[in-house]
């Protein structure tokens, strides 16, 4: 007897059909962080839970709800959890334009577009531009930005400035921007852009010890401090107060590369990835720059995520084909996880130890080549984050887990509850095995760009997998 | 109740259970607080002469700036050096120092929490001690040290390396009179870093309170203003046993105790070699 017999002879259907999103009461946001991370409501869906089935307990149990602090309950000796340890960079900086009607601007810092030297981070980011106004208001209801130009430039707090040295063709308030803290002349590296005499008053802002013969390094040096000082985290409407550093990070997070917190991860204190190591579970870091989540532009907003760049540690890569090779999980923490990892194995054909920046998209189709299992936040079914989940879980399961979540009282975004997607391959394993699914993943050697390659003023957004 | 830390002597280089080795090498970077004067510019130096990535932390600008000019000019440009202005006493400073640290060098795989303060200069007996200034020697060398190492040692963890450094004094064992504001802070540091270390056990990261002894310093100066220098350390030297023990180290042989005195710290480093 086949699965699909031994389903009829249970005379089992799936008990919830496909529901419209948009019809649903929706999930409540998290509007403010919690302090019992391993409280926190923990929604575990096993998506090959229908092919499986064996009696019908198991086929009820097609989603579970716990806590946080039961996810060692769901993983085993062998399994490899990922999480990226970047940091949350204060990537919303409020300033003024310098020209004579100084509008106010807010940037928010989308990528990192350089290197800096040695193992440094340089200061030529990707940014998109928001009039005025601020969190408050959503992004939808901000006032549109000023047109910038190449050229102009932007004066924030703490002497740090910006020059536009690109804008997006397609989307005018996608910019690449420049930092620096030198009044006179803002991008460095032979790529000087000299934009002329500044404006007297924007003078006064500009740190006095900030000598004319200061040099490039401690230029990249103080624009980092002043970009540091001048930013916020950014943040979105449905939160009730204004965020600090301290409560964007992650337990485990370190290189400055995400301007939103990589926030899958933010449950996962010290002592429960303690004890998924005791387990015999690995749990290795791979760094990704998460990117903006909303633009305020619908077009914008449709082609996220922007191109990210990553870093996978040799030792990282050789934890993954290790766990591979035992025919343990690999457990993504993360859509930013998914997309180094999946985007490194369209690049190298494996997971290697490897820099890059990916422009995959994953959706519904998607075969994950590497990811097993994801763990992620509750996030609105409308996002790109629901497009990717899709690749893991069909998206009747996802509609009846995000029910049963939102009738638990889960909450969603940065500081909301989590879901754990289990066995998903096993899922796509036996999709493929019915000849009922389209096996997707299209492999395009051109989707993945290395770091080195030029960026200049070209910004190619997104290329589709 | 058992010191913990005696369990914590290991000469193997161990298999962490992420499944890398742990064979932990000298730090590639680095990251000292109140590195513009005396023992941590000491550090700082010492460190960028051997090829590490270092950034510097200071309250003060100017001195910073200097002080990363002379170390650039005294490896001829072959050591990188950051300056990054900070106070580890201000908590909305932490992050910036941290974040701005690991935008310029990369992951921090050493940190030493330097920056002390000695509280009411010149010192005094605590009956004449202002609340304030024993709040400052506590914020500056407990809260600061304890802020930063917490913001740091979270990626050190899960890669399973990384040295944290924090210095201590004799004052936090002896009952010195008049050291009342900085002996009780480098005390509750002492304490604070017994108890990281027990936390951190086979974790791959590595935390020591090391007292250096008396130097030659500004800070030496504050407190004992009339004291003969000659029979001071040069920090250059103190320098040297810190990263003597940095190496050791990193070859995985560890002292037994997590506080360790001038003595213990040069006995320690004498039986290795």
């Amino acid at each position: 007897m086949n699965v699909s017999e031994s389903l009829n002879a249970l005379n089992w259907h799936p008990t919830v059909s496909p529901i419209d999103p948009t019809l649903e009461v929706p999930m409540k946001a998290a509007t403010w962080p919690r302090d019992n991370a391993n409280a926190e409501q923990l929604l575990v869906i096993h998506p090959a839970a229908r092919a499986d089935a064996r009696d019908s307990s198991e086929v009820i149990r097609r989603h579970e709800v716990c806590q946080v602090g039961d996810l060692a309950d769901f993983l085993a000796a062998g399994d490899v959890v990922v999480v990226n340890d970047a940091a949350t960079v204060p990537a919303s900086l409020r300033g003024r334009l310098i020209d004579v009607d100084g509008a106010p601007v807010e940037l928010r810092l989308a990528s990192l577009l350089e290197d800096g030297q040695g193992g440094g981070m340089g200061t030529t980011w990707r940014a998109v531009v928001f009039g005025a106004g601020d969190w408050h208001q959503t992004t939808e209801d901000r006032a549109p930005p000023p047109a910038l130009a190449v050229g102009t430039q932007i004066a924030f707090d703490a002497g740090l400035r910006a020059t536009v040295v690109a804008v997006d063709v397609d989307h005018p308030r996608l910019i690449t921007a420049a930092f620096s803290t030198r009044a006179d002349s803002v991008a460095r590296d032979g790529r000087a852009h000299d934009v002329g005499a500044a404006d007297d008053d924007i003078d006064d802002d500009i740190d006095d010890d900030i000598d004319d013969d200061i040099d490039d390094v401690n230029d990249i040096d103080a624009t980092w401090q002043a970009l540091y000082a001048a930013g916020r985290p950014v943040q979105y409407a449905y939160l009730k107060d204004t965020l600090h550093l301290w409560d964007v990070q992650t337990v485990y997070g370190g290189r400055p590369w995400s301007v939103e917190m990589p926030s899958a991860g933010r449950p996962l204190r010290w002592p429960l990835l303690q004890a998924l190591r005791r387990k015999g579970v690995t749990v290795v870091a791979l760094t990704h720059g998460a990117g903006l989540s909303s633009t305020g532009d619908a077009v914008l907003d449709a082609a996220l995520p922007l191109p990210e760049r990553y870093e996978i540690p040799t030792s990282t890569a050789a934890a993954i084909a290790e766990a591979q090779r035992r025919g343990g999980r690999v457990v993504a923490v993360g859509t930013s996880v998914v997309r180094a990892l999946e985007g490194s194995y369209q690049a190298h054909g494996e997971v290697v130890g490897s820099a890059g920046i990916t422009t995959l998209r994953i959706g519904p189709g998607f075969v994950p080549n590497v990811v097993d299992s994801l763990y992620t936040g509750m996030h609105e079914l409308s996002s790109s984050h629901y497009q990717l989940l899709q690749a893991f879980a069909p998206a009747e399961s996802l509609a009846a887990a995000y029910q049963t979540a939102t009738s638990n009282g889960f909450l969603e975004h940065e500081f909301g509850d989590s879901a754990l997607i289990l066995n998903a391959s096993r899922w796509h394993r036996n999709e493929h095995a019915q000849g009922a699914h389209t096996v997707g993943a299209p492999s395009k050697p051109g989707s993945v760009s290395t770091l080195g390659a030029p960026t200049g003023g070209v910004m190619p957004l997104v290329a589709t997998a | 109740m058992k010191d913990q830390n005696e369990t914590t002597e290991s000469t193997e280089s161990t298999e962490s259970t992420d499944g890398t080795q742990d064979h932990l090498n000298f730090p590639r970077t680095a990251l000292i607080t109140g590195a513009s004067r005396g023992l941590g510019r000491a550090l700082a130096s010492a460190l960028a002469a051997r090829g590490s990535r270092v950034v510097l932390v200071a309250r003060d600008a100017n001195r910073l700036a200097t002080a990363v000019d002379e170390i650039r000019r005294a490896t001829n440009g072959e050591g990188e050096v950051h300056g990054v202005v900070g106070d580890v006493a201000d908590k909305e400073s932490i992050h910036r120092i941290a974040g701005a640290a690991a935008a310029l060098v990369g992951p921090i795989e050493l940190l030493v929490n330097n920056a002390s303060s000695l509280g009411p200069v010149p010192l005094r007996p605590l009956v004449d001690t202002e609340c304030e200034h024993l709040e400052e020697a506590l914020v500056t060398n407990v809260l600061g040290a304890f802020r930063l190492t917490k913001v740091i040692v979270g990626a050190m963890l899960l890669r399973g390396r990384g040295v944290v450094l924090n210095l201590s004094s004799d004052a936090a064992v002896e009952a010195y009179e008049g050291w009342g504001a900085y002996g009780a802070s480098k005390a509750a540091l002492d304490h604070l870093s017994r108890i990281w270390a027990a936390e951190l056990v086979d974790s791959g990261v590595h935390l020591y309170a090391l007292d250096p002894g008396e130097m030659r310093t500004d800070m030496h100066r504050d407190a004992i203003p009339d004291a003969d220098e000659s029979t001071l350390q040069d920090p250059a030297d103190v320098a040297v046993r810190f990263l003597r023990l940095v190496e050791i180290l990193a070859h995985g042989q560890r002292p037994l105790e997590t506080r360790l005195s001038s003595s213990a710290l040069a006995a320690f480093i004498s039986e290795e070699n």
